[in-house]
């Protein structure tokens, strides 16, 4: 590693470790854990409901905050897998099938603390990887102009949108009505209204915060009112042993954890496929490589060890397309972009040398967070969880006053109530409908910069649309975007040709 | 009517308007007088035709499953009355919260809401939850935050019921 990079680390550690916001990442890494443990209420949602609260603090601090909420939420989400059978989010769900049946086998505190014990691995592997890679990916950014940065983002959406073959054509048209909200208000270069009829409230468009707490937070609640009064109440194990593994549970574990720690990474730090992926996709990995693959699904404490290292690598490496290109891999990065843009910040790869006290210290706060999360998950684990004892019903109500008032604090106007119900409501026909929602969200961030990088590539063209294809990186990115499309029907006729075999 | 079949007509009507609503963007007077429509006409043309590809694979997996209904996931009776409820009691949450002022608006919103989803057999815990929500928010956000959240606002409750403004 260079020293200048070191130099910066602790640059940023010295910005990290300011009182201030030591203190704010410890406030984010209970309330992540907690959020990340409570059904429905994964990290993006918890992020976009916290955003508001962050507009008040000077920007390093926000994004701390927010970055700690990311990676307590990863923490948390394996407790209510293991102790409900309830993944509190969906990186939590390969958690479930050796982590529950530990809890009832009598072995919930090796669960919880094996959870814990992987995640700051995964964790703490991923930030060193991060900050080696940083850097160079940010200078080799530099060359991007607007159509390679246009290109880029088709990629990023197209990636996203296009996770599964049957959620593909669902995936594409989540992001163009995400894109189509971006249009609404005045054109930026030409001064023309769009899509306004005639109300001064849209003039400004549609802050995509609203667009995120309507469709993750309300919609999220309202699908949630479905199975309301059927699942009655939640008995949750309250009284707690010492939360410790034994010598062979660490036996068992530790190679485990080091070899889908990369995994994670890697799935982490390509556009689209996010923790769910790296979980099931590590835990499958773990479960071939195994000398016992017959214990996997009946309590085996690696199918556990595994899935969580895997899942908090992954939510670093979705940081660096983030941090150094400015374009976010998953729903909750996006947010977190979205944050950056709010306070006037270029995400990308000037933001090291025009910001270094933000992205230095952001990437060393998730060093200490990794270690802060794994204080609150180990030796309280016994204390937070009695939060999955909140009923939803009394839980939803209080979720839906903090995302109204959440949207106040954005303009401080109420105008924008009626707007965050109508987009709660299409959030609630997208979840019905089974329409992936993680298009939609990152077409909402990026769509204003994807029509200014297009509308520019082309005035620098003349009109000309060879433009998109003028650079190597250009074509690289048009055909990673093709082959992310593709890559669902090839992935399927691989898997039907193995079975004919 | 089928999942996908909705989410296909959906696409292609939403195409439409916001497709026809395009071509009435005034034209720009600086640059492209096209330069404002060209973006929003794009997104339009591919909503139809993925709203159209949705309905095409739709029919091919009906036919394939010769006409057996989806099965419907088990949901709670009364969840409609639920939706309903919270999206007209937030759309007037968003009507009365400047006129009423946070305090007012915001208690009874709460209270009504924890009665409609916590039901009204637990009253006396839905008070206190409204009681300590509304409270302990406002002075997180006056406090710590810094934030005004307003106030009763007489003139705007004149206006919202039409009997005129100021005194």
């Amino acid at each position: 590693m260079e020293s200048s990079v070191i130099n910066n680390l602790l640059f940023g550690f010295s910005v990290a470790m300011k009182w201030q916001n030591f203190g704010m990442m410890i406030v984010g890494s209970a309330l992540g854990t907690v959020l990340g443990m409570l059904p429905g209420l994964g990290p993006s949602t918890g992020i976009a409901l916290l955003l508001p609260l962050t507009f008040v603090m000077p920007p390093e601090m926000a994004l701390i905050t927010m970055c700690a909420v990311y990676y307590g939420a990863m923490f948390g989400g394996s407790r209510s897998s293991i102790l409900l059978n309830i993944p509190g989010d969906g990186a939590a769900v390969a958690s479930c099938f050796d982590g529950y049946p530990m809890a009832q086998q009598g072995r919930a505190e090796a669960a919880l603390a094996i959870s814990a014990i992987a995640s700051f691995i995964g964790g703490l592997i991923s930030c060193v990887a991060f900050v080696a890679i940083a850097i160079p990916v940010a200078r080799f950014a530099l060359r991007f102009g607007p159509p390679e940065y246009f290109v880029l983002m088709v990629f990023a959406l197209a990636a996203t949108a296009a996770i599964s073959k049957e959620e593909l054509l669902k995936g594409l048209i989540s992001m163009f009505i995400g894109l189509m909200l971006t249009t609404v208000g005045i054109d930026l270069q030409s001064g023309v209204q769009r899509f306004t009829f005639g109300t001064v409230e849209l003039q400004s468009g549609i802050d995509f915060v609203v667009v995120i707490i309507g469709v993750y937070g309300l919609g999220e609640i309202l699908k949630g009112y479905q199975t309301l009064r059927m699942k009655g109440e939640t008995h949750v194990q309250k009284k707690f042993g010492r939360i410790w593994i034994s010598w062979d549970d660490w036996k068992r574990c530790w190679l485990p954890m080091l070899r889908q720690t990369p995994v994670g990474f890697f799935i982490g730090v390509l556009p689209g496929a996010g923790g769910t992926i790296a979980a099931m996709m590590s835990y499958n990995n773990e479960k071939q490589l195994s000398k016992h693959p017959e214990e996997f699904g009946k309590g085996a404490i690696e199918g556990l060890a595994a899935p969580e290292a895997a899942n908090n690598a992954c939510s670093i490496g979705a940081m660096i397309p983030m941090f150094t290109l400015g374009v976010p891999g998953s729903g909750t990065t996006a947010v977190m972009l979205g944050a950056l843009m709010i306070y006037g910040l270029q995400p990308g790869p000037l933001l090291f040398q025009n910001n270094p006290e933000i992205a230095w210290g952001v990437i060393a706060s998730l060093f200490l967070a990794n270690v802060i999360c794994a204080v609150i998950n180990i030796p309280l684990a016994g204390l937070l969880v009695r939060v999955l004892a909140v009923p939803p019903r009394v839980l939803y109500p209080l979720v839906i006053g903090m995302a109204f008032l959440g949207v106040y604090t954005i303009n401080y106007s109420a105008a924008e109530f009626v707007l965050l119900t109508l987009l709660g409501l299409l959030g609630y026909f997208m979840k019905c409908y089974k329409i992936p929602t993680a298009p939609l969200i990152l077409a909402v961030v990026v769509g204003s910069s994807m029509e200014q990088t297009f509308r520019q590539a082309l005035l620098m063209s003349d009109g000309s649309y060879v433009v998109f294809f003028r650079s190597v990186i250009c074509n690289v990115l048009w055909l990673l975007a093709a082959l992310s499309i593709a890559w669902p029907f090839i992935s399927d006729w691989r898997q039907k040709k193995k079975r004919a075999a | 009517m089928r999942r996908d079949t909705v989410v296909g007509l959906f696409s292609v009507v939403l195409g439409g308007l916001y497709g026809a609503e395009t071509l009435r963007i005034r034209s720009a007077t600086i640059g492209s007088s096209w330069a404002p429509r060209v973006f929003p006409l794009g997104i339009a043309v591919f909503l139809i035709i993925l709203g159209a590809a949705v309905l095409i694979v739709d029919r091919k997996k009906a036919a394939l499953e010769g006409g057996k209904a989806q099965k419907a996931k088990a949901r709670d009776p009364g969840y409609a009355k639920l939706i309903v409820g919270t999206l007209v009691l937030c759309g007037a949450y968003g009507f009365a919260f400047e006129a009423f002022g946070y305090i007012l608006s915001t208690l009874c919103f709460m209270f009504l809401l924890l009665m409609l989803v916590n039901e009204p057999k637990r009253w006396t815990s839905n008070i206190v939850i409204t009681l300590v929500f509304t409270f302990a928010l406002w002075g997180t956000f006056v406090y710590i935050f810094d934030i005004m959240l307003p106030p009763f606002n007489l003139d705007a409750v004149r206006e919202m019921f039409g009997l005129g403004g100021g005194i």
